[in-house]
């Protein structure tokens, strides 16, 4: 018997999201998981679920949300169940209080930058995780809302802090690598 | 404060972010595709086991529950259970990873993933169990009287 809302291209349309957003995906478990073995294991399991979830990919949304909406699903479920990591993991309005070590430092360069940013990110819950990572990835207040759930109002509400923190945090000056 | 870092250049920064090269060592493989196996084949082991205990609760209804329609109900059932044992036995056992060599591996277990993906739960193992059920339950609410007279 078969399933009526099969898609029958998902195997082609798996292709086209893996090399469209392959790098995007690594980003994705790069955030949500700092350990590089268990990283390549999330990645995978991105890769898989997104796999199996195009099956049932009706179009009623863009590959690229739909892309998205998986591996930020399957990735918070991981933050979720290592729940020891879970456990220190603080909201928007408070990692503000959260001081950073190297806070004020001139010249931190582009390597450094970035490393203290994904620090940051790492310390976020997954909802507010998923929208500054959409955020960063340049998607707009309403695509953000279609992958995280989160109204167009409160994407912008969230994301207003993150700026003003690393707008604070980071002050550029250092060489920019490639 | 101009030394600031710009929301654009943020983001900028996040995208360009140098990639990590992928590397999955054929031993790798092996565990992956040995650790689906595991988790699929109890995965399975834990649904034949409910699925053995609701046939026998189903076939325990024959002897508890004489009346026809809720017989028949019963029988429906049991018949959806032995489809979906005949299918577990068909498409559901899960193929156990060899020691092949890392190419033959890979497609191995992506045969696997392609066919219990193909396996679906929804119209192999649901749409079986909707008239049983649904006539047993209607066995209560037809009056037995007036169902022999209809018959």
């Amino acid at each position: 018997m078969a399933d009526p809302v099969r898609n029958a291209n998902a195997d082609q349309l798996y292709e086209e999201a893996a090399a469209t957003y392959g790098a995007a995906l690594e980003r994705v478990a790069r955030a949500y998981e700092a350990n590089p073995d268990r990283r390549q294991d999330l990645l995978q399991e991105i890769h898989m679920a997104l796999w199996r979830s195009l099956e049932h990919f009706a179009q009623r949304c863009s590959l690229r949300t739909w892309t998205y909406r998986v591996a930020h699903n399957v990735a918070a479920s991981h933050v979720v169940h290592r729940q020891r990591a879970y456990a220190g993991l603080v909201s928007l309005e408070e990692i503000e209080s959260i001081p950073d070590r190297q806070e004020g430092e001139l010249g931190v360069d582009r390597s450094t930058a970035l490393e203290r940013l994904l620090r940051l990110i790492q310390r976020l819950k997954p909802v507010d995780r998923q929208v500054i990572l959409s955020y960063l990835e340049g998607m707009d207040a309403a695509s953000i809302g279609g992958i995280t759930g989160v109204s167009p109002a409160n994407v912008a509400m969230k994301i207003h802090p993150i700026k003003s923190i690393v707008a604070r945090r980071f002050q550029k000056g250092g060489q920019h690598a490639g | 404060m101009p030394d600031e870092l710009r929301p654009d250049e943020m983001q900028d920064l996040w995208r360009n972010q140098p990639r990590e090269p992928a590397r999955m060592p054929a031993d790798d493989v092996r565990r992956k595709a040995r650790q689906f196996e595991t988790t699929t084949r109890r995965g399975i082991r834990i649904v034949a086991v409910m699925m053995a205990c609701a046939a026998a609760g189903y076939a325990s209804f024959l002897y508890f529950f004489p009346g026809i329609v809720q017989r028949i109900g019963s029988s429906l059932t049991l018949a959806a259970y032995l489809y979906c044992a005949y299918q577990f036995r068909k498409r559901g056992p899960v193929r156990k990873v060899l020691a092949d060599p890392p190419a033959a591996t890979c497609a191995a277990y992506q045969a696997e993933l392609k066919r219990l993906r193909d396996f679906s739960l929804i119209s192999t193992l649901m749409v079986p169990f909707i008239p049983g059920p649904a006539v047993f339950m209607m066995g209560f609410l037809v009056p037995q009287q007036g169902l022999w007279n209809l018959v």
